[in-house]
């Protein structure tokens, strides 16, 4: 199996702190799905009856019985109708953290990689280390006690790994949300395949072992999987506020202690939104873009593909990727960029934008790629 | 949003994922009593038609108190972003819950941990633990007149109207007090809006100002006796790595000229 060298360092150094994490004595009480120990109603310091989240149930002026009262109580009305066992099937598809609600199937960890080379890498990266922007899915275990304030530059790395305190849900949520540009088109074997190959990413062991590339997954691997967060998570009382602020009303502070943290960079002025279109139900582009253009258009429709150089498009601001292109003759180059060509859409997928328009955004990003 | 300190010069980016409409539906509880509950059913798990598909764990209190399933906001039918045709509506709560395009309900006796609650929108804290189902917004205000997009520059000098919002997720705001000082010394505005629970309600004051610069804060207290916290008071007890759910006192600069900036105020 091939291991990417670049993060290796990082994980090697952090699993020592994993195992601390393990013997040191937590100050809070960990999460646990079995027990949410702030369920039923309780009553607050002046005596009001509060809810989960410390909410006042406002028993005199909405009154589930009284205000809500369902003038069908009783009645059963059957409303609707039931659902069929293949719509049951179809739909309930949620994965609970104990792993109940994992379908049957099963795939290899190597198979699992080739799946997630194909339909995840192009977003999550080869080795889940994320590309641009894209959530980071491997790595970062040991960083989150990095923060800025205790001088942990880059700060913490929240990522399924370092982060997720149960895997079985994660089962659902690719399903259901992933891959992005085609979700629900995975079935049972590959998110299972993938699962393992994540884990693995991860450097996860289970029962002891490291996963290997033969290793298969299915519902009882997965169920036997502990996340190095797993005891990371505290759920928050609602009903005690964590801050004690009072209504004092003169001589709160000492002012000449005072600091005023100001915005770093100036650049950042955001324009009045007040009196301007909200809501436009028709073309978003007619309204007439200010400044540049191209910079305009660029960010708007084609930054999605050429910031990250996705599909092989040409990356914004990478010099030897334009180098090429400025190699061909311009006049081929718009019409490339206003009929198309391969896999870069006629006019980025706008068709509304006017063909100068077009012409003005390959200017600004042949401008910016030098 | 800013968490680690002031970011963009806009109330648009501080405080404009806040919203507060009309909506039109049916409270959860009529259903469950018609299809009937059973009593192991200590949460629900509404999920969506989205490509997302978003599903969230919450718990069967907040189900039987004020949750609804809407069809209607400010009068009209939901609009396609909002949700359509039906969404659920949790009263107070994160946005990222109130579960759009809803496509089923599933009661379980135990919750799902599923990303969006522990991934995401969870509260990173200084030890490195993090906590989870921060459900309810925390009383907050913020003063909408002036602010970095409707500054003073144009405005003459002398006695001027101040306003702006609070709101509380866990009950009815009862006090807003206004600073010019930074926090130092504080007068009570007064409502200019009617008053409701887990709603936006307005506020507004005279303040007198001579062209010198200002340090303009709001500051909200609900009917549970909670006070909105100052920024130190709040990065003491969560560090600056939570993310989500700042409630912290705003502070805008009034400056000599009547531009308006967004800054932090730590004393
Ligand atoms: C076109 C880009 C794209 C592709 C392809 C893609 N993802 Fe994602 N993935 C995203 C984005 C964007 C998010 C964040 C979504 C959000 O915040 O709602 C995400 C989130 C995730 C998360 C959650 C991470 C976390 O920390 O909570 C996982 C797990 C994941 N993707 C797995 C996969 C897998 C497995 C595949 C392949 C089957 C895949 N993704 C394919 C873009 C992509
Ligand atoms: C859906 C993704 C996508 C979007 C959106 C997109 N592009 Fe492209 N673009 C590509 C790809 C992929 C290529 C590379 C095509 C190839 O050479 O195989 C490309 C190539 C190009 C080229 C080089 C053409 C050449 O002659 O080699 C230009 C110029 C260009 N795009 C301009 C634009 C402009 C302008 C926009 C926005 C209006 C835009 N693109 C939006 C994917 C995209």
């Amino acid at each position: 199996m091939y291991m990417f060298t670049r993060n290796l360092t990082l994980l090697a150094g952090s699993i020592a702190i994993v195992t601390n994490l393990g013997a040191a004595k937590l100050t809070y009480t960990p999460a646990n799905p079995d027990k949410y120990p702030y369920q039923s109603t309780a009553k607050n310091k002046q005596g009001r009856i509060i809810n989960v989240d410390g909410a006042i149930i406002r028993k005199n002026v909405i009154t589930v019985k009284e205000v809500y009262k369902s003038p069908f109580s009783g009645k059963n009305l059957s409303l609707g109708k039931k659902a069929s066992k293949a719509t049951l099937k179809a739909w309930n598809t949620d994965v609970r953290p104990d792993g109940k609600g994992l379908p049957d199937g099963k795939m290899n960890v190597e198979e699992g990689a080739k799946v997630f080379a194909a339909k995840c890498a192009t977003c999550h990266g080869d080795f889940g280390e994320g590309v641009d922007r894209f959530p980071v899915l491997a790595g970062g275990i040991g960083t989150l006690k990095l923060h800025p304030r205790t001088g942990g530059d880059p700060g913490p790395l929240k990522t399924l790994g370092s982060y997720a305190p149960y895997i079985a849900p994660f089962f659902w949520y690719i399903q259901t949300a992933m891959p992005l540009s085609a979700p629900k088109s995975l079935n049972n074997d590959e998110v299972y395949g993938i699962l393992g190959y994540l884990l693995q990413l991860n450097e996860i062991q289970v029962n002891g072992k490291d996963i290997e590339d033969s290793t298969v997954i299915d519902r009882n691997f997965i169920k036997s999987v502990h996340m190095p967060n797993e005891k990371g998570f505290e759920y928050n009382n609602l009903r005690k506020a964590d801050t004690s602020n009072t209504r004092c009303m003169k001589n709160c502070i000492d002012t000449s202690k005072m600091v005023v943290m100001h915005i770093k960079t100036d650049a950042t002025i955001v324009k009045p939104p007040f009196g301007k279109e909200r809501y436009s139900f028709g073309d978003k582009n007619k309204k007439k873009a200010k400044g540049n253009i191209g910079e305009t258009i660029y960010k708007n429709t084609c930054a999605g593909c050429h910031n990250s150089g996705i599909a092989g498009a040409p990356k914004f601001g990478d010099k030897a990727d334009w180098a090429q292109i400025r190699k061909e003759n311009l006049k081929d180059v718009f019409d490339h960029a206003i009929n198309g060509f391969k896999a870069m859409p006629p006019k980025g997928g706008d068709a509304s934008l006017k063909d100068e328009d077009v012409k003005s955004t390959v200017k600004y990003m042949l401008e910016k790629s030098k | 949003m800013e968490w680690r300190g002031p970011g963009l010069n806009s109330l648009q980016v501080t405080h404009g994922m806040l919203a507060c409409s009309e909506w039109t539906g049916v409270p959860l509880k009529i259903i469950l009593e018609d299809i009937g509950l059973k009593p192991e059913a200590k949460w629900m798990f509404p999920e969506g038609s989205d490509p997302a598909g978003v599903g969230r764990s919450v718990p069967i209190e907040k189900v039987l108190d004020d949750a609804m399933l809407v069809y209607a906001m400010n009068g009209e039918a939901l609009r396609p972003e909002q949700g359509y045709p039906v969404r659920l509506f949790l009263p107070g709560w994160e946005g990222a819950i109130q579960v759009k395009w809803l496509k089923r309900l599933k009661f379980d006796d135990k919750s799902w941990f599923v990303r969006e609650e522990t991934t995401k929108y969870t509260m990173l804290e200084r030890d490195g633990h993090a906590k989870m189902y921060n459900w309810a917004m925390e009383a907050n205000s913020v003063i909408t007149s002036p602010c970095p997009e409707r500054n003073w520059k144009e405005t003459k000098k002398g006695v001027i109207k101040v306003e702006g919002i609070a709101w509380s997720g866990k009950g009815t705001i009862t006090h807003v007090d206004v600073s010019i000082d930074g926090g130092k010394t504080w007068r009570e505005a007064k409502f200019t809006s009617i008053i409701l629970p887990k709603a936006v309600t307005r506020f507004a004051i005279e303040v007198n100002w001579d062209g010198k610069p200002m340090l303009l804060q709001s500051r909200s207290t609900d009917d549970t006796g909670y006070t909105q916290p100052t920024a130190k008071q709040l990065v003491a007890a969560r560090g600056k790595e939570a993310i989500y759910h700042r409630n912290a006192i705003q502070t805008w600069e009034v400056k000599s000229n009547g531009e308006v900036n967004d800054v932090h105020v730590y004393a």
